[in-house]
Protein backbone atom coordinates (compact mmCIF):
# COMPACT_ATOMS: atom_id res chain seq x y z
CA UNK A 1 0.00 0.00 0.00
CA UNK A 2 1.57 3.35 -0.97
CA UNK A 3 2.30 5.61 1.94
CA UNK A 4 -0.34 8.37 2.03
CA UNK A 5 0.78 11.97 1.97
CA UNK A 6 0.31 13.61 5.36
CA UNK A 7 -3.15 15.13 5.46
CA UNK A 8 -3.65 18.85 5.74
CA UNK A 9 -6.45 19.39 8.20
CA UNK A 10 -7.57 22.69 9.54
CA UNK A 11 -9.11 23.18 12.94
CA UNK A 12 -12.68 22.59 11.71
CA UNK A 13 -11.70 19.34 9.93
CA UNK A 14 -10.11 18.12 13.14
CA UNK A 15 -13.17 19.00 15.18
CA UNK A 16 -15.40 17.20 12.66
CA UNK A 17 -13.33 14.02 13.01
CA UNK A 18 -13.17 14.27 16.79
CA UNK A 19 -16.88 15.03 17.17
CA UNK A 20 -18.48 12.61 14.71
CA UNK A 21 -16.65 9.45 15.75
CA UNK A 22 -19.04 7.18 17.52
CA UNK A 23 -21.97 9.54 17.36
CA UNK A 24 -24.04 10.65 14.42
CA UNK A 25 -27.66 11.80 14.68
CA UNK A 26 -30.63 9.77 13.45
CA UNK A 27 -33.05 12.46 12.34
CA UNK A 28 -34.36 14.01 9.14
CA UNK A 29 -31.35 16.23 8.59
CA UNK A 30 -28.49 14.64 10.52
CA UNK A 31 -25.78 16.73 8.86
CA UNK A 32 -27.63 19.90 9.85
CA UNK A 33 -27.90 18.66 13.44
CA UNK A 34 -24.23 17.66 13.58
CA UNK A 35 -23.18 20.93 11.93
CA UNK A 36 -25.07 22.91 14.52
CA UNK A 37 -23.11 21.19 17.28
CA UNK A 38 -19.92 22.12 15.45
CA UNK A 39 -21.03 25.69 14.89
CA UNK A 40 -20.92 25.44 11.10
CA UNK A 41 -23.48 25.21 8.28
CA UNK A 42 -24.92 21.91 7.03
CA UNK A 43 -23.50 22.54 3.53
CA UNK A 44 -20.04 23.19 4.92
CA UNK A 45 -20.04 19.94 6.91
CA UNK A 46 -21.07 17.94 3.83
CA UNK A 47 -18.50 19.73 1.66
CA UNK A 48 -15.73 19.12 4.21
CA UNK A 49 -16.60 15.42 4.51
CA UNK A 50 -16.60 15.16 0.70
CA UNK A 51 -13.23 16.89 0.57
CA UNK A 52 -11.68 14.67 3.27
CA UNK A 53 -12.98 11.58 1.46
CA UNK A 54 -11.64 12.85 -1.87
CA UNK A 55 -8.24 13.51 -0.26
CA UNK A 56 -8.37 10.05 1.38
CA UNK A 57 -8.05 11.62 4.81
CA UNK A 58 -11.16 9.59 5.51
CA UNK A 59 -11.60 6.29 3.76
CA UNK A 60 -15.24 5.87 4.72
CA UNK A 61 -17.93 7.81 6.49
CA UNK A 62 -20.85 5.62 7.41
CA UNK A 63 -22.49 3.36 9.97
CA UNK A 64 -20.65 0.37 11.42
CA UNK A 65 -23.12 -2.44 11.75
CA UNK A 66 -22.63 -5.24 14.23
CA UNK A 67 -22.78 -7.94 11.61
CA UNK A 68 -21.86 -10.69 14.05
CA UNK A 69 -25.01 -9.95 16.06
CA UNK A 70 -26.95 -10.33 12.83
CA UNK A 71 -25.58 -13.77 12.01
CA UNK A 72 -22.65 -12.63 9.92
CA UNK A 73 -19.00 -13.39 10.52
CA UNK A 74 -15.59 -11.74 10.40
CA UNK A 75 -12.43 -13.85 10.30
CA UNK A 76 -8.81 -12.82 9.98
CA UNK A 77 -7.07 -14.90 7.30
CA UNK A 78 -3.52 -15.26 6.08
CA UNK A 79 -1.69 -16.63 3.07
CA UNK A 80 1.95 -17.39 2.32
CA UNK A 81 2.42 -15.79 -1.08
CA UNK A 82 5.70 -16.27 -3.02
CA UNK A 83 7.17 -12.87 -3.93
CA UNK A 84 7.15 -13.68 -7.66
CA UNK A 85 3.42 -14.40 -7.52
CA UNK A 86 2.46 -11.47 -5.34
CA UNK A 87 0.69 -9.31 -7.95
CA UNK A 88 -1.32 -12.14 -9.43
CA UNK A 89 -2.46 -13.46 -6.05
CA UNK A 90 -3.12 -9.97 -4.71
CA UNK A 91 -5.44 -9.11 -7.62
CA UNK A 92 -7.23 -12.44 -7.35
CA UNK A 93 -7.79 -12.03 -3.59
CA UNK A 94 -8.94 -8.42 -3.84
CA UNK A 95 -11.52 -9.37 -6.48
CA UNK A 96 -13.62 -11.08 -3.79
CA UNK A 97 -16.32 -8.94 -2.18
CA UNK A 98 -15.78 -10.87 1.08
CA UNK A 99 -12.21 -9.55 1.40
CA UNK A 100 -11.37 -6.34 3.27
CA UNK A 101 -8.26 -4.77 4.73
CA UNK A 102 -5.74 -6.76 2.76
CA UNK A 103 -2.19 -5.99 3.93
CA UNK A 104 1.26 -7.23 3.05
CA UNK A 105 3.04 -7.70 6.36
CA UNK A 106 6.46 -8.74 7.49
CA UNK A 107 7.41 -10.51 10.70
CA UNK A 108 10.54 -10.89 12.78
CA UNK A 109 9.44 -14.44 13.48
CA UNK A 110 9.88 -17.21 10.98
CA UNK A 111 6.29 -17.21 9.75
CA UNK A 112 5.62 -17.85 6.08
CA UNK A 113 2.52 -15.66 6.18
CA UNK A 114 2.92 -12.35 4.38
CA UNK A 115 -0.63 -11.55 3.20
CA UNK A 116 -3.26 -10.85 5.82
CA UNK A 117 -6.85 -9.85 5.26
CA UNK A 118 -10.28 -9.97 6.84
CA UNK A 119 -13.10 -12.10 5.47
CA UNK A 120 -16.59 -10.77 6.12
CA UNK A 121 -19.60 -12.89 5.21
CA UNK A 122 -23.33 -12.73 5.81
CA UNK A 123 -23.40 -16.11 7.55
CA UNK A 124 -20.90 -18.01 9.69
CA UNK A 125 -20.92 -20.81 7.11
CA UNK A 126 -19.95 -18.31 4.42
CA UNK A 127 -16.37 -18.15 5.75
CA UNK A 128 -15.51 -21.70 4.70
CA UNK A 129 -17.05 -21.11 1.28
CA UNK A 130 -15.05 -17.89 0.83
CA UNK A 131 -11.82 -19.64 1.85
CA UNK A 132 -12.48 -22.36 -0.71
CA UNK A 133 -13.23 -19.85 -3.49
CA UNK A 134 -10.02 -17.92 -2.81
CA UNK A 135 -7.99 -21.14 -2.73
CA UNK A 136 -9.45 -22.17 -6.07
CA UNK A 137 -8.79 -18.76 -7.63
CA UNK A 138 -5.22 -18.44 -6.35
CA UNK A 139 -4.06 -22.04 -6.18
CA UNK A 140 -2.69 -21.32 -2.70
CA UNK A 141 -3.98 -22.32 0.74
CA UNK A 142 -5.84 -19.76 2.85
CA UNK A 143 -5.50 -20.04 6.63
CA UNK A 144 -8.37 -18.60 8.67
CA UNK A 145 -7.59 -17.44 12.22
CA UNK A 146 -10.94 -17.45 14.02
CA UNK A 147 -10.96 -15.40 17.16
CA UNK A 148 -11.20 -17.09 20.53
CA UNK A 149 -12.13 -14.00 22.47
CA UNK A 150 -12.72 -10.37 21.62
CA UNK A 151 -10.96 -7.99 23.98
CA UNK A 152 -11.19 -4.53 22.50
CA UNK A 153 -12.07 -3.25 19.09
CA UNK A 154 -13.14 0.33 19.25
CA UNK A 155 -10.61 2.90 18.22
CA UNK A 156 -11.23 6.58 18.39
CA UNK A 157 -8.67 9.04 17.20
CA UNK A 158 -7.95 12.48 18.50
CA UNK A 159 -6.54 14.65 15.76
CA UNK A 160 -3.92 17.17 16.80
CA UNK A 161 -1.80 19.72 15.06
CA UNK A 162 1.67 18.55 14.12
CA UNK A 163 3.95 19.48 17.00
CA UNK A 164 1.10 19.71 19.47
CA UNK A 165 2.27 17.48 22.31
CA UNK A 166 0.15 14.85 24.05
CA UNK B 1 -35.44 -14.76 5.73
CA UNK B 2 -38.05 -12.29 6.94
CA UNK B 3 -38.75 -8.98 5.24
CA UNK B 4 -37.09 -7.21 8.18
CA UNK B 5 -33.93 -9.26 7.93
CA UNK B 6 -33.83 -8.59 4.24
CA UNK B 7 -34.19 -4.85 4.79
CA UNK B 8 -31.34 -4.98 7.33
CA UNK B 9 -29.19 -6.79 4.82
CA UNK B 10 -30.04 -4.36 2.03
CA UNK B 11 -29.35 -1.44 4.35
CA UNK B 12 -25.88 -2.79 5.10
CA UNK B 13 -25.18 -3.22 1.41
CA UNK B 14 -26.54 0.25 0.62
CA UNK B 15 -24.31 1.91 3.24
CA UNK B 16 -21.21 -0.19 2.62
CA UNK B 17 -19.50 2.67 0.80
CA UNK B 18 -20.75 5.12 3.42
CA UNK B 19 -23.71 7.25 4.39
CA UNK B 20 -24.98 9.37 1.45
CA UNK B 21 -23.52 12.88 1.69
CA UNK B 22 -26.80 14.65 1.04
CA UNK B 23 -28.89 16.74 3.47
CA UNK B 24 -31.39 13.91 4.00
CA UNK B 25 -29.31 10.73 3.84
CA UNK B 26 -31.90 8.48 5.49
CA UNK B 27 -34.54 9.65 2.99
CA UNK B 28 -32.12 8.93 0.15
CA UNK B 29 -31.54 5.40 1.49
CA UNK B 30 -35.29 4.90 1.95
CA UNK B 31 -35.98 5.87 -1.64
CA UNK B 32 -33.25 3.55 -2.87
CA UNK B 33 -34.59 0.65 -0.78
CA UNK B 34 -38.30 1.25 -1.37
CA UNK B 35 -39.16 2.05 2.24
CA UNK B 36 -39.64 5.10 4.47
CA UNK B 37 -36.99 7.24 6.15
CA UNK B 38 -38.57 6.44 9.53
CA UNK B 39 -38.17 2.72 8.84
CA UNK B 40 -34.52 3.26 7.84
CA UNK B 41 -33.84 5.13 11.08
CA UNK B 42 -35.65 2.50 13.16
CA UNK B 43 -33.72 -0.31 11.48
CA UNK B 44 -30.40 1.48 11.84
CA UNK B 45 -31.08 2.15 15.48
CA UNK B 46 -32.12 -1.47 16.10
CA UNK B 47 -29.14 -2.90 14.26
CA UNK B 48 -26.76 -0.75 16.17
CA UNK B 49 -28.52 -0.83 19.50
CA UNK B 50 -25.32 -1.49 21.39
CA UNK B 51 -23.26 0.98 19.60
CA UNK B 52 -24.73 3.59 17.30
CA UNK B 53 -21.60 4.73 15.60
CA UNK B 54 -20.48 6.52 12.57
CA UNK B 55 -16.87 5.61 12.14
CA UNK B 56 -14.28 7.66 10.39
CA UNK B 57 -11.37 5.61 9.24
CA UNK B 58 -8.23 7.63 8.83
CA UNK B 59 -6.08 6.32 6.02
CA UNK B 60 -3.18 4.25 7.27
CA UNK B 61 -4.69 4.10 10.76
CA UNK B 62 -7.17 1.26 10.65
CA UNK B 63 -6.27 -1.74 12.73
CA UNK B 64 -7.84 -5.16 13.01
CA UNK B 65 -7.13 -7.53 15.85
Amino acid sequence: MPKPTPATLDEIDRRIIDTLQGDFPLCDRPYAAAAQRLGIEEGELIARLQSMLARKVLTRFGPMFQIERMGGAFVLAAMAVPAAEWDRVNSAVNAFAEVAHNYRRESALATPFNMWFVLATETKEGIAAAVEKIETATGLPVYPFPKLKEYFVEMKLVVRNAGEGA
Amino acid sequence: MSANDDLDRRLIVATQAGLPLVPRPYHALAEQLGTTADEVMVRMNAMEQFNLTVQLYLSDCFYYF
